[in-house]
């Protein structure tokens, strides 16, 4: 306890002239009477309750509270408390989800930096790692979330940064250091899909576990190991040595076959496809079939005879995206399609300028492929083959071929995480931003002085009345 | 000299109307001395014609019994039926709002005025006493110059009055807060066949003091100081004090055959008179 303003307990000499006027006004008042006869047989008899004695009044007691009360209130008494000083820190993800390796480590370091200061810890994330006092930033790119650090933390007088690498905003906001002291190696923090086929992302020097995978190969990309794989079974899941883990999950394509797709040719393509013909999942494109959609309609034009007639195409559409079209003969089957308005046309034949009907048709409200002849049957297999590929892809949005069949989840560290390897530190820890401060009692003791005031103002006092004997 | 403001033309008027009141009262004028109960010691002075207006009481049928004619008998009044006054002149009467010196000074004026009206004689213990209404003057300078800063107690005053002839007499005016050994001579002029007649005049605030906390009280009596806390059981005991004090006076009256009242200082003079003393057949 100290007194910030120990001068004005000058105020307190305000008591003892209080005092003295109190006990002057209290002095037994003197009073005549014509004998004292009665009187001193009355204080005969209870000579010791009946003396007359000096009794303060209440108001005397409460003005007495008032000085001193506001007399030490003036004073400033307080507990003056040495202030931690605080510093905020930030850490950059070197972990997914709920894991994050090495944090106790990163901490340990930001508190040697922090000189004894008390540590606000900042981290991106949509969860915390098992770790209190972890404030959340929004998930993002460094560069927003040292944004959000440097706005959440514009009244931290200092700040430090541990960073998986240097960047040039974190030299400006406080001291920089590595969040690691060594890279790690064998990081997995990409896992995507292509087709069939499941690739992997990892920092070199490790080994991943992948299991319900088969692996096809692997090769060095840039600073990254690239690690392909097909799924052996349903459920897989490829897991590094810094305990990053995903699941893959197989995506079922489920195609239905109607009567119109029954030859070899139409089996072999059916089977090129890979589709999951057992799954309980509804087809996602039927193929030769009048009654389901989306589906692929085959020899639905009229008979016409085509020897001589222009074939002309609408070159950028979907259909014919990496197709050699001179492959395919359209006129064979010699059948059209007569012009439909709610059909749009994708391949035509004309004679002397003259339309002689389409060849294919796109019924886009029912998502339909309406073939006049069937050019699967009678093109080239592979060209069968991608032909089929551009119309489930026109049908579905995707062609099959480049449709994932594979769902991953598990969360992984970005790349630059993953990558995160030490270096010199950088900027400085403000250090001067240690501060003293007291709590003060000043203004509970003035209130309390001022309700002895009122208090005191409220009494009344009485004094004694004069007898006239 | 009289002092006006103690005795002024107003108190003349006052007692005027007082001795005017009491002959209505009861009923007849010029019965003296001898209409008080137990009196009668008048010493007869002669006869005189009977004239229209006179107290037929006074017709002596014996002689007109004998010689026929009407016939008033005349009495003067001796000597030892002069009534004497003793005003207690102590400190104390000097106390109270107002003083009881001034209605103790104007109810020995009134008995003086009262008696020399019945055509008696009056005045002061220790003094020559006065007779005839003209000379009422002379009473009132008597108790004009008393002085109550040096003056001694009642007891000791009495004492003084039954080492000399007792007076027939006695009206003593005083405060009466003496102890019981202080009215034995009174009791000894009782012995003595002096008629005794006790006012006692206190003060207002001797009566029912009022409740004043820590006080130094200055006794002007004793000229000494005692410090008490006059709360309101102070004032409980106080009033017991008084009420045995009362008792004691009631007991000596009784038992000598005083008349005796109690007033307060600032109480009307013709209350006094006519509302305490007069029942108590204590007037001239």
């Amino acid at each position: 306890m100290s007194l910030l303003a120990a001068p004005a307990l000058l105020l307190l000499l305000a008591i003892p002239a209080l005092l003295w006027l109190a006990l002057h006004r209290t002095r037994p008042a003197r009073l005549e009477a014509g004998t004292l006869f009665i009187w001193r047989r009355v204080a005969q008899q209870a000579p010791a309750s009946r003396k007359a004695t000096r009794r303060l009044e209440p108001l005397l007691w409460l003005l007495l509270a008032c000085a001193i009360l506001a007399g030490l209130g003036a004073a400033r008494p307080g507990v003056m408390a040495q202030q931690t000083p605080r510093a905020a820190v930030f850490i950059e993800r070197i972990g997914a989800g709920q894991i994050e390796p090495q944090l106790e480590d990163a901490l340990g370091r930001a508190r040697a930096a922090a000189e004894g200061a008390k540590l606000e810890v900042y981290m991106a994330g949509g969860e915390a790692p098992a770790q209190p006092d972890v404030r959340l930033l929004a998930p993002g790119a460094i560069e927003a979330q040292l944004a959000q650090f440097e706005a959440r933390t514009r009244d931290v007088p200092a700040r430090i940064l541990l960073l998986c690498a240097p960047h040039p905003t974190a030299q400006r906001l406080g001291l920089v250091l590595p969040r690691l002291t060594a890279q790690r190696r064998g990081v997995l923090h990409d896992v995507g899909v292509q087709g069939e086929q499941i690739v992997a992302r990892s920092t070199p020097g490790g080994a991943l576990e992948p299991r319900g995978l088969a692996p096809v190969d692997s090769r060095a990309q840039g600073d990254d190991v690239l690690t392909r794989y097909t799924l052996s079974q349903p459920l897989a899941e490829i897991t590094d040595s810094h305990g990053n883990r995903v699941t893959i999950r197989r995506a079922p394509f489920v195609v239905g076959v109607g009567g119109q797709w029954s030859s070899r040719r139409h089996r072999a393509l059916y089977a090129a496809l890979n589709a999951d013909a057992a799954d309980e999942d509804p087809p996602a494109v039927w193929l030769g079939s009048a009654e389901f959609k989306p589906a692929l309609r085959l020899n639905a034009g009229a008979a016409a005879q085509l020897d001589q007639a222009e074939i002309s195409y609408d070159a950028g559409h979907a259909l014919f995206a990496d197709l050699p079209l001179g492959g395919i003969d359209w006129r064979a089957g010699n059948r059209v399609l007569a012009r439909d308005s709610g059909r749009r046309p994708l391949v035509s034949a004309s004679r002397d300028g003259a339309t002689v009907g389409d060849l294919v048709q796109l019924d886009e409200n029912d998502n339909v492929l309406v073939f006049a002849a069937d050019p699967f049957e009678s093109a080239p297999i592979a060209e069968s083959a991608l032909l089929l590929d551009n119309a489930i892809g026109v049908l579905l949005g995707q062609r099959p071929s480049a449709m994932p069949r594979a769902t991953v989840s598990g969360d992984l560290p970005t790349r630059r995480a993953a990558h995160a390897a030490p270096f010199e530190t950088q900027g400085q820890f403000q250090t001067s931003t240690v501060a003293s401060a007291s709590r003060e009692f000043a203004s509970w003791l003035l209130i309390l002085a001022a309700l002895a005031a009122v208090a005191a103002s409220a009494s009344v006092s009485r004094r004694p009345q004069a007898i006239q004997q | 000299m009289a002092d006006d403001a103690l005795f002024g033309p107003s108190f003349l008027r006052q007692l005027e109307a007082l001795d005017a009141a009491l002959l209505r009262l009861r009923g007849s004028a010029g019965e003296g001395l001898r209409g008080r109960a137990g009196t009668g010691q008048s010493e007869f002075k002669g006869h005189r014609p009977y004239a229209r207006g006179d107290d037929l009481r006074r017709l002596d049928w014996n002689a007109y019994g004998r010689l026929g004619r009407l016939f008033l008998r005349e009495f003067e009044p001796e000597q030892s039926e002069a009534l004497t006054l003793l005003v207690d002149t102590s400190k104390s009467m000097a106390a109270g709002q107002p003083p009881k010196h001034i209605l103790a000074r104007r109810a020995a004026a009134a008995f003086g005025f009262l008696a020399l009206k019945r055509g008696g004689a009056a005045g002061l213990a220790g003094e020559a006493s006065v007779q005839g209404v003209s000379r009422f003057s002379r009473l009132l300078d008597q108790l004009t110059a008393l002085d109550f800063a040096a003056g001694a107690g009642i007891g000791e005053r009495a004492r003084a009055l039954a080492s000399r002839r007792a007076p027939r007499n006695l009206i003593v005016v005083t405060d009466a807060l003496e102890p019981a050994e202080s009215f034995q001579p009174l009791a000894a002029l009782s012995e003595k066949r002096c008629r005794v007649t006790l006012v006692q005049v206190l003060a207002p605030d001797e009566l029912d003091p009022p409740q004043a906390g820590p006080c130094e009280l200055f006794g002007l009596e004793e000229s000494a100081t005692l410090d008490l806390d006059i709360d309101a059981s102070t004032l409980a005991a106080y009033r017991a004090e008084m009420a045995r004090h009362f008792e004691m006076l009631e007991t000596l009256a009784l038992r000598h055959g005083w008349s005796f009242a109690v007033t307060d200082s600032a109480a009307d003079l013709r209350e006094l008179l006519l509302g305490k003393l007069l029942p108590a057949g204590a007037l001239p």
